[in-house]
């Protein structure tokens, strides 16, 4: 069907009118989970940070032990890095890192969207370009 | 080729198709185009509702309920464009182009009927304006109950019964 003026002014301004709208859902999308990896990233580093200052860690060398040593001691090993594992820091970690496969999986079908949207943006700006 | 559904092309849109919107406006923009001349009888402004209309549809088809018929909807958001246009510009084109029409050479005669043009345009102002424009539709266009019907994306028993009461209220006001 042939293009007409009304319907060549409609395009253009949803065509501009979707990338504005498309390009600032993916910078709040993408400013969100960069947060959150930042926040979970400092908060297992933190958590690193301290079991190492305390040689938590050191108590994992069990491992490299004989299999009767591991098997005998192993689970008071386990016991004592829970007891000294910053657990308010791990908390949140885990908690901002289940936040961040939430987000994920619920944003799964809009990011299909949108990008199915910019792709098609970009192929009309590529053939407007070429006429 | 069979002519694709505008309920699967709404859900194209919503999928991220771009495409199929401009496929709808191809579908309806000439329809659009006539009704909306029709009620504000201008052809450039009568462009932009109709431009108006789609941005509009495009910015609220995410809430579109693919269920429904999409024509009716897109005649309804139209309508209610065209009219805001009108109240915008306060036209009262149907009356001023009886009055061109009407021919009279004598100056006493001209000016009752301008008289009662008034009080008809002022009485129809004050009625409901769904009353209203079914009124105009019906008298000044010269459109049957289904044409009206039609165009306002109402059923026919509507139609009358909106004539019925536009015209009792007409008769209250102007008594």
């Amino acid at each position: 069907m042939k293009q007409t003026n009304v319907t060549k002014v409609v395009m253009e301004k949803v065509t501009r009118f979707e990338e504005s709208r498309s390009r600032r859902w993916l910078a709040i999308f993408i400013s969100i989970v960069l947060s959150l990896v930042a926040l979970i990233g400092v908060s297992f580093l933190r958590t690193y940070d301290v079991l190492n200052k305390q040689h938590t860690l050191d108590l994992l060398e069990i491992f490299y032990e004989d299999k009767e040593i591991i098997t005998e001691f192993w689970r008071d090993t386990a016991a004592v890095i829970i007891v000294e594992l910053p657990q308010q820091t791990m908390l949140v970690g885990l908690m901002l890192s289940m936040l961040l496969v939430v987000i994920w999986a619920i944003t799964r079908r809009r990011r299909k969207i949108v990008q199915r949207r910019l792709v098609e943006l970009a192929k009309r700006k590529k053939t407007s370009n070429n006429k | 080729m069979q002519k694709t559904h505008d309920e699967t092309l709404v859900r194209e849109v919503k999928e991220g198709n771009i495409s199929a919107f401009e496929e709808l406006v191809i579908r309806y923009e000439k329809k659009l185009h006539s009704f909306v001349s029709y009620i504000i009888r201008d052809a450039a402004a009568a462009q932009d509702v109709v431009q108006e209309t789609f941005i509009s549809l495009y910015k609220t088809i995410d809430r579109i309920d693919t269920e429904k018929k999409l024509s009716a909807y897109l005649f309804s958001i139209t309508r209610n464009f065209a009219i805001s246009y009108l109240r915008s510009r306060k036209i009262h084109a149907p009356l001023e182009a009886a009055e061109k029409v009407s021919g009279h050479d004598n100056p006493e005669l001209r000016l009752e009927k301008k008289d009662e043009n008034r009080r008809i345009q002022e009485a129809l102002d004050v009625i409901d304006h769904k009353y209203k424009q079914v009124i105009m539709l019906y008298y000044f266009d010269d459109l049957s109950y289904e044409e009206i019907a039609s165009r306002l994306g109402v059923p026919v028993n509507t139609v009358r019964t909106h004539l019925k009461r536009a015209k009792e209220a007409l008769r209250r006001v102007l008594l």
